[in-house]
């Protein structure tokens, strides 16, 4: 700055600070607000307590789960529920449960990180396409046209055959093909908050372009990107069963739900238990994280 | 008295697949320290976009054509990005018009007086806060260290106002541009913002721009006035010679369409017509369709500014032949 204090006459005559109160009240946030109206939502509270159950859960697998999910007990295959088995055991002996804590595990880092793929390539991409406008909107909506029209499995299916079974490949593969929606997103709402007062206020108080995408216009878009991001989870452990299902998914032993499921199909009516409680918990799972967006939704509508 | 501010000829255009509309066409006017200019005129007449263009905020398809802003013996206009950035908020500092949407519903009070002044490098963060609390003590909001991290929702709409005000106020600008800054408040409210404004205006000895409408308010806090019309200068004046004698008689009818409780008028003589459409303005002097005293010559040649006295201006044939009358 040239002329800082040449012209920019000093503030003499401005009321002296008063004195601090003792206690400092704090601002009652959106966030707040949102929580209040969450936690009155009975359904989104216990999808929230089951998917952080869950969550602990995956986190702490390997010390939860009572026996490694590759560990075969030879002399109890194919045994039905028992107090040393509370899932019953496959084929090879393994313990079902423990298989099942692995595979939650498994989806739930898949889902996640790809859900942070998801948030860092379809924000990037939308609020550049809707800041800049113009030709650089018109190239990248195109481009997440393009990307939106592929068939989102087949791509998958080729990344994990090019690239391998492993679990990185595998969210990054899902993460590359869901960000469109939330590209499309993050744009409409940005075209819609830079035409908003404070944005030009911002501005004409000397923001940069950074500060107005990172102070401005994302967490005024929170919201909607939040619940986005939400119901992804559930929709990509979907993905991932899916990949599994058809062999594409982490690789063996590593266990995963489409792959349980895939597996015992045949052997329904012979041993239920091989089928029944790999889709079962894997149901809940999916049931816990749904109402836990629905909730978000609910609880972030902006229109109360 | 000391110069700040110099606009020579501005032009800011729009062009629009339909043609070019000429919104502000070549106006001037100068500006000293310590000073306050009203911008009056009909919606539409260019005085926002002709303040937006100093600093460089005019949204496309508009486009600065022409013209020159010497601020402090510097051309506004042609600053590169980031050197109208560092004067935006810093050296001219803006009031909208609507405090209800001026504020960024996701931040806290506190936070969007210190940004502006971190941005500019003007305090550290504790001298920010401190400075931050003691400008919302000073535009007389209660338990300012309460409010400070408040959000905007939990503040009326005079409230805000006097935030965004604190916030113009926050880097000591030079100069302050006020855009309608009562037009949105009730009228009680209206009153205390303009006590505000002429106090802090008072205590820091900034310029100030203020686009109004409302004739009342500029009349009760500026120096001098100019009146624009269809993106020219109709008239300049010191405020309270205009009150006295508009000469224009576009400032005339401005002045018949207000009311003066003091002179119960039976009714208000508005001006009639509408705004000429910018995209093709009339020939000869803009206003000349909607004049009452138009002549001849006003249908086919555009009158120039003349000096009709000290610091007056107008622009009309009428006060060309015969000065003011009236």
């Amino acid at each position: 700055m040239a002329e800082q204090e040449a012209a920019c006459a000093p503030h003499s005559g401005l009321s002296p600070a008063p004195a601090k109160a003792a206690g400092r009240v704090r601002g009652v946030s959106r966030w707040s607000r949102a929580w209040r109206k969450f936690k009155r939502n009975k359904l989104a509270m216990a999808g929230a307590t089951v998917a952080i159950f869950l969550t602990i859960v995956a986190i702490f697998a390997p010390w939860i789960a009572p026996y490694p999910y590759s560990e075969s007990h030879w002399d109890h295959a194919w045994e039905p529920p028992s107090w040393k088995f509370p899932f019953g055991t496959d084929e090879l002996g393994r313990d079902m449960l423990s298989r099942q804590i692995w595979a939650l595990r498994n989806a739930l880092i898949i889902a996640l990180m790809a859900e942070v793929v998801t948030f860092v390539v379809g924000s990037a991409i939308g609020a550049t396409a809707g800041y800049f406008g113009g030709k650089i909107d018109n190239f990248l909506m195109r481009f997440t046209d393009i990307m939106f029209a592929f068939p989102s499995l087949l791509f998958n299916i080729v990344l994990v055959a090019a690239l391998g079974r492993g679990l990185l490949v595998i969210f990054i593969a899902i993460g590359v093909t869901r960000w469109t929606g939330l590209a499309r997103l993050v744009r409409g709402q940005v075209l819609a908050l830079k035409q908003m007062e404070y944005v030009l206020a911002a501005r004409a108080s000397g923001a940069t372009g950074w500060d107005i995408i990172l102070r401005y216009l994302l967490p005024n878009a929170a919201g909607p990107i939040i619940v986005t991001l939400a119901l992804g989870i559930p929709a990509n452990m979907m993905v991932e069963s899916a990949l599994s299902l058809i062999g594409m998914g982490v690789a063996p032993p590593m266990p995963s739900w489409g792959a349980l499921i895939a597996t015992y199909q045949n052997a329904v009516l012979s041993y239920p238990h091989l089928l029944l409680f790999p889709a079962a918990t894997f149901a809940i799972t999916l049931l816990s994280f749904t109402y836990l967006g629905d909730g978000l939704s609910e609880a972030l509508d902006p229109k109360d | 008295m000391e110069e700040l501010l110099r606009v020579t000829n501005l032009k800011t255009h729009f062009f629009r697949p339909d043609g070019v509309v000429r919104a502000v066409d070549g106006i001037s006017y100068t500006l000293n320290k310590g000073e306050s200019l009203a911008i009056m005129g009909e919606s539409g007449c260019g005085k926002s976009v002709g303040v937006m263009s100093l600093i460089q905020l005019v949204r496309k398809p508009g486009r600065i054509v022409e013209g020159q802003a010497l601020f402090e013996g510097r051309d506004l206009l042609k600053m590169g990005k980031e050197e109208i950035r560092q004067i935006r908020g810093h050296c001219i500092a803006m009031i909208f018009q609507d405090p209800m949407t001026s504020l960024n519903p996701t931040l806290t009070i506190g936070k969007q007086i210190t940004e502006p002044m971190l941005w500019h490098n003007y305090a550290g963060r504790q001298e920010a806060r401190e400075r931050a609390i003691k400008l919302l003590a000073a535009v007389g909001i209660p338990s300012p260290w309460q409010r400070f991290t408040e959000y905007p929702f939990q503040f009326s709409g005079g409230m805000k106002q006097r935030v965004m005000i604190a916030m113009a106020l926050a880097c000591e600008p030079r100069l302050i541009i006020a855009d309608e800054p009562t037009t949105a408040l009730d009228v009680t409210v209206q009153a205390q913002i303009i006590d505000l404004l002429r106090r802090m205006k008072e205590e820091t000895g900034t310029s100030v721009l203020m686009i109004t409408h409302d004739l009342g308010v500029a009349a009760d806090f500026c120096d001098k006035v100019m009146v624009m019309y269809a993106g020219r200068v109709a008239e300049q004046a010191p405020m309270d010679e205009f009150v006295e004698r508009p000469c224009h008689p576009y400032s005339r009818g401005l002045m018949n369409s207000t009311l003066d409780l003091g002179r119960l008028k039976g009714r208000l003589d508005p001006i009639p017509g509408a705004p000429p459409s910018l995209l093709n303005p009339p020939a000869g002097c803009r206003f000349h369709p909607r004049c009452s005293e138009a002549m001849a010559v006003c249908s086919e040649k555009e009158p120039e500014l003349v000096e009709v006295g000290p610091g007056r201006k107008v622009a009309c044939w009428t006060a060309e032949k015969e000065g003011c009358k009236n």
